[in-house]
């Protein structure tokens, strides 16, 4: 072979074999080899992802002191006053790495599935030097080399939020005081909630709990940190954490059977060693198994006479080391853009190099509950419809940020600035998200910064009601 | 008897049609016929499956392409790719040069799949790349990769170069 059209053409003639070698597949033969899932389940899994959202948003509601900051159109902007008009990005382009800390952070290396397509939820493993998203079901969406998210190897249990267009955050997984985590796998959910964490319970799709943590390992002193549904569904790999955290990664049947060890103890009762090790819950893997690790030398409680990590058959018991490939499962989620107003400020925040704090999601409405870190301060930021403001401000003041009008004014001892800006009023500070409030100066400094990377008009300086 | 085709049948038998070429040619091109045509089967039957959400997938055929290597990876068959042996009636076509072959052979299975679906089904870039998840940029590191391998493992020399 001595020239390239010999290549394609030999490259033609593999195409043919291997068309010859293959038949194409029946849709007839696919039909009868596997029934499809029920589709109810859809609106089971709709029924569910409602009253999750409305127990958020009384959430958040409650988390902003029951305010009605929204703004309500009292008239459209109809002339052009600001200076600054600039134009979004035709598409939307964070930088290929994001700032260091824990802002959204965009893999340039990532090769997959595009983010927009992703499932809600999946996991990711993280082996040797890379970082494999999955599906609920094990299928490989897509992977990144482990370096490009410098934040994975700060939090000691991660989780991923996936921000199409903008970046993947890294947050911690551990389910925080009268916090009330959730993973899940093909429309099962499982939560590590109650009081002080002390019920781990299987959310079934049409609405039933399964309480899974109803034996003695109840009467201990600790709490649940975070569980993870096996492939199959029969098996919940549920991170203990006892006193003086001391973990026991714990196989807790999902049929509401008793749970054990990971090493095998059905009971913290033993007088007599040998007693349950110490053990970290790492995920499943693909087959089914429960990968676990046991220090060695544990701060707290037994070390296991073999540590080191292994994938444990959930019926067996039976370990198989995994210490050639260090395996971690991460729990993610994709956080679509609800509203161009979400988007907005997501990207600007990246484009910013800032750190988001403060938000909520969108849960459907139009507006936008985020905030930003402005130089170590928490400054939350609302965007809503344009209109006059509802909240009672006091010392309000008609004034200019870069020479374009804005509200400044005072809500329950808060500063708060507002200005208007395309089709979005918005609305910083005015409510103490963590430490010590933002002043007007830091407000004006957002602001400033903040205009420009909305890619917007700014119009007139809302008017407060009445 | 009658048999009764309800309409998520017919939407499926359609969506198998224009898919399933491309996905088995892609799968056949990485992992050989035996492997590439059970993913095929496995990655269609889950299409089936989840019906609903394939419809609503931007690029279904790239997703069923990695539910497809996924079944390969958790069969843990993967083995040497391998041309398949010329069947009764390849008497009177022009074979395929082994070393060729064993040259496929080498590539990672997705620069083969890159050059066998460009070079060898003539598929478009951007045709090709949906068929394998990825951008067409990805796709090109991949041909362009291949193709070296390739090129050097049997000496050829570029016509355009």
């Amino acid at each position: 072979m001595t020239a390239d059209h010999d290549l394609d053409a030999g490259l033609r003639r593999v195409a043919a074999a291997l068309d010859r070698a293959v038949t194409p597949i029946d849709p007839a033969a696919v039909l009868d080899r596997r029934p499809p899932a029920g589709a109810p389940r859809g609106q089971a899994l709709l029924a569910v992802a409602a009253a999750l959202a409305l127990v958020a948003a009384v959430v958040a509601a409650l988390a902003s002191g029951g305010d009605d900051r929204s703004v309500q159109t009292e008239r459209p902007p109809v002339s052009v006053v600001g200076e600054t008009t600039t134009t979004a990005p035709t598409t939307t382009a964070p930088p290929e790495t994001g700032p260091p800390g824990t802002g959204p952070v965009r893999p340039a290396s990532y090769e997959g599935v595009p983010w927009e397509q992703l499932p809600e939820r999946g996991e990711a493993v993280v082996e040797g030097e890379r970082v494999t998203l999955r599906d609920l079901a094990g299928t490989e969406l897509g992977s990144f080399p482990v370096d490009e998210l410098p934040q994975l190897g700060s939090v000691e249990e991660p989780r991923l939020r996936i921000q199409p267009g903008v970046g993947i955050t890294v947050a911690s997984a551990v389910v925080e005081e009268g916090d009330c985590l959730v993973t899940t796998a093909d429309g099962n959910r499982v939560a590590a909630c109650g009081p002080e964490q002390g019920t781990l319970a299987l959310l079934r799709p049409d609405g039933t709990t399964v309480d899974l943590a109803g034996m003695a390992i109840d009467a201990r002193i600790g709490r649940w940190r975070r569980g993870f549904l096996s492939p199959d569904g029969r098996w919940v790999l549920g991170q203990w954490s006892a006193e003086c955290e001391t973990p026991f990664a714990m196989l807790v049947p999902t049929d509401g059977g008793p749970m054990r060890t990971a090493d095998g103890f059905t009971t913290f009762d033993g007088s007599e060693p040998p007693f349950p090790a110490t053990s970290w819950v790492q995920g499943w893997t693909a087959d089914g198994r429960a990968v676990v690790t046991f220090p060695d030398q544990p701060a707290c409680g037994q070390g296991d006479p073999q540590p080191g990590t292994y994938a444990i058959d959930p019926e067996t018991g039976a370990r198989t080391p995994v210490d050639a490939e260090p395996f971690r499962l991460i729990p993610w989620a994709r956080s679509s853009h609800e509203n161009d107003r979400e988007l907005a400020l997501s990207r600007a925040t990246v484009e910013l190099g800032l750190e988001p704090c403060c938000g909520e999601p969108a849960h459907g409405g139009g507006g936008v509950t985020g905030g930003v870190v402005w130089e170590g301060t928490e400054v939350p930021i609302l965007g809503g419809d344009v209109g006059p403001i509802q909240s009672p401000l006091t010392d309000v003041a008609a004034t200019e940020v870069d020479g374009l009008p804005v509200t400044t004014g005072v809500l329950e001892g808060n500063a708060v600035l507002a200005f208007t800006c395309g089709d979005t009023r918005w609305f910083l500070g005015g409510a103490v998200v963590a430490g010590a409030p933002p002043g007007p100066e830091q407000l004006a400094a957002v602001a400033s910064a903040l205009i420009p990377h909305l890619y917007c008009t700014v119009g007139p300086p809302p008017a407060v009601a009445g | 008897m009658s048999v009764v085709v309800t309409d998520r049948q017919a939407r499926f038998t359609a969506f198998c049609t224009e898919t399933e070429p491309r996905l088995r040619r892609a799968l056949v091109a990485a992992y050989g016929a035996e492997l590439g045509a059970d993913a095929t089967a496995d990655a269609l039957a889950w299409a089936w499956e989840h019906f609903e959400r394939v419809e609503r997938m931007a690029n279904a055929p790239g997703y069923l392409w990695r539910v497809g290597q996924t079944s390969v990876r958790r069969a843990g068959r993967q083995g040497r790719w391998a041309l398949p042996a010329p069947g009764d009636g390849d008497g009177d076509r022009l074979p395929v040069e082994p070393a060729l072959a064993a040259g496929l052979a080498a590539l990672s299975p997705r620069q083969r799949t890159a050059v066998v679906l460009v070079h060898g089904y003539g598929y478009p870039l951007a045709e090709a790349a949906a068929a394998m998840g990825c951008r067409v940029g990805t796709l090109r590191n991949h041909l362009d990769r291949g193709l070296t391998a390739l090129r050097t493992r049997l000496g050829v020399t570029d016509d355009d170069r």
